[in-house]
């Protein structure tokens, strides 16, 4: 079987060319590329899309995303959804727990960054694990995040992450984990990431998922798999 | 009198890593040993990182082309990785030190690198 790594980064255009070979380099097929929620951004997409085409060329595909922080009107969310349509991702950071369930609930966002990292309401729960595996929501942790930590914070950091593994292995919903800078010497393999999970307790043959297959669930709507019709 | 070899079954499986670093100025080996220790204890501790029995094989250690070696056990290849990953900055130079190829024995992974060298896919 042949495996197709991902990766997730913010866009920046001065070190989109190293960027673009690191990720070749490290077996990265498909890249995410961030942009966040202004709307200078917004506005330029199109441009970007033709620049990144020039510049990458044949090295990677790429999908845009939009990453939005601390929205806690869902509604607003969905106007954005509506707005950018269907070809774009949100992925979104929330430090209340009502909110974050209300997202999952209707589906508002695709991508939920990080939500062990806020003290209020510390990651997640089965209700939304199970709610995720439904709706096809995925939950990415990123490097960017532990990199900012150092000694005791990081230690409960992984403490953390280490119970949205079993919440994992137990409903398999899409967890990914990716680099998410904007500096290309942060990027890190897909092999050393899926190694980390393997670390902190997901299972053998679901840690490699998280840098591949659980990508391409996202916007896919999962995969259906065979369907056994009865034959009277 | 010379010491006894260890029996082979209670010998650990070796691992082998071709590891590349991607740095704008050198590295010297002490420089990489000293980050690679202080990492890896500061996330495994003591007794967890000294199950891994890890060596950076000084003879093997390009430092122009900042490739090298570590050896380590089949059960801690996770482990090397992970730490590998943690490793941000080396004296104040940013860094990534990214693991290649795997091999089990010294001359299997040396072969191998030729042959990727031969299709372009590892870098110098």
């Amino acid at each position: 079987m042949v495996r197709y790594f991902y990766d997730a980064v913010f866009y920046e255009k001065e070190k989109l060319a190293e960027m673009c070979e690191i990720l070749k380099d490290f077996g990265c097929r498909e890249a995410f590329f961030f942009l966040e929620n202004d709307g200078k951004d917004m506005k330029c997409i199109k441009d970007i899309k033709n620049y990144i085409k020039k510049v990458a060329k044949d090295k990677i595909n790429f999908k845009f995303g939009i990453f939005v922080k601390n929205e806690k009107n869902v509604e607003n969310l969905k106007n954005l959804k509506k707005k950018i349509g269907d070809s774009l991702i949100i992925a979104i950071e929330v430090d209340d727990f009502e909110v974050l369930r209300k997202i999952v609930d209707q589906k508002a966002a695709d991508i939920i960054v990080d939500p062990q990292r806020h003290r209020k309401d510390e990651g997640i729960d089965h209700v939304i694990a199970k709610k995720m595996k439904e709706n096809n929501t995925g939950l990415m942790i990123t490097l960017s995040n532990l990199f900012s930590m150092e000694g005791k914070r990081r230690c409960m950091e992984f403490g953390k992450i280490k119970e949205i593994c079993k919440y994992y292995n137990k409903y398999s919903f899409p967890l990914l984990i990716s680099s998410f800078v904007s500096d290309p010497l942060l990027i890190r393999d897909p092999v050393s990431r899926a190694s980390l999970m393997r670390e902190l307790g997901v299972k053998e043959d679901k840690a490699l998922d998280t840098v591949s297959k659980n990508y391409s669930k996202i916007k896919n709507n999962g995969d259906k798999g065979f369907v056994v019709r009865w034959i009277k | 009198m010379k010491m006894k070899s260890k029996m082979p079954t209670l010998r650990d499986k070796r691992r082998y890593v071709y590891f590349k670093i991607y740095c704008e100025e050198r590295i010297g080996i002490g420089e990489l040993s000293d980050a690679f220790w202080k990492t890896g204890i500061e996330m495994f501790g003591e007794v967890g990182f000294s199950k891994g029995t890890f060596w950076i094989i000084g003879k093997e250690y390009n430092e122009e082309k900042g490739t090298g070696i570590i050896r380590c056990t089949s059960k801690t290849l996770h482990m090397l990785r992970t730490v590998l990953m943690f490793i941000t900055e080396i004296n104040g130079k940013k860094v990534i030190i990214h693991p290649c190829l795997v091999s089990g024995t010294l001359k299997a992974l040396k072969r191998k690198i030729k042959e990727e060298k031969g299709k372009d896919s590892i870098a110098d």
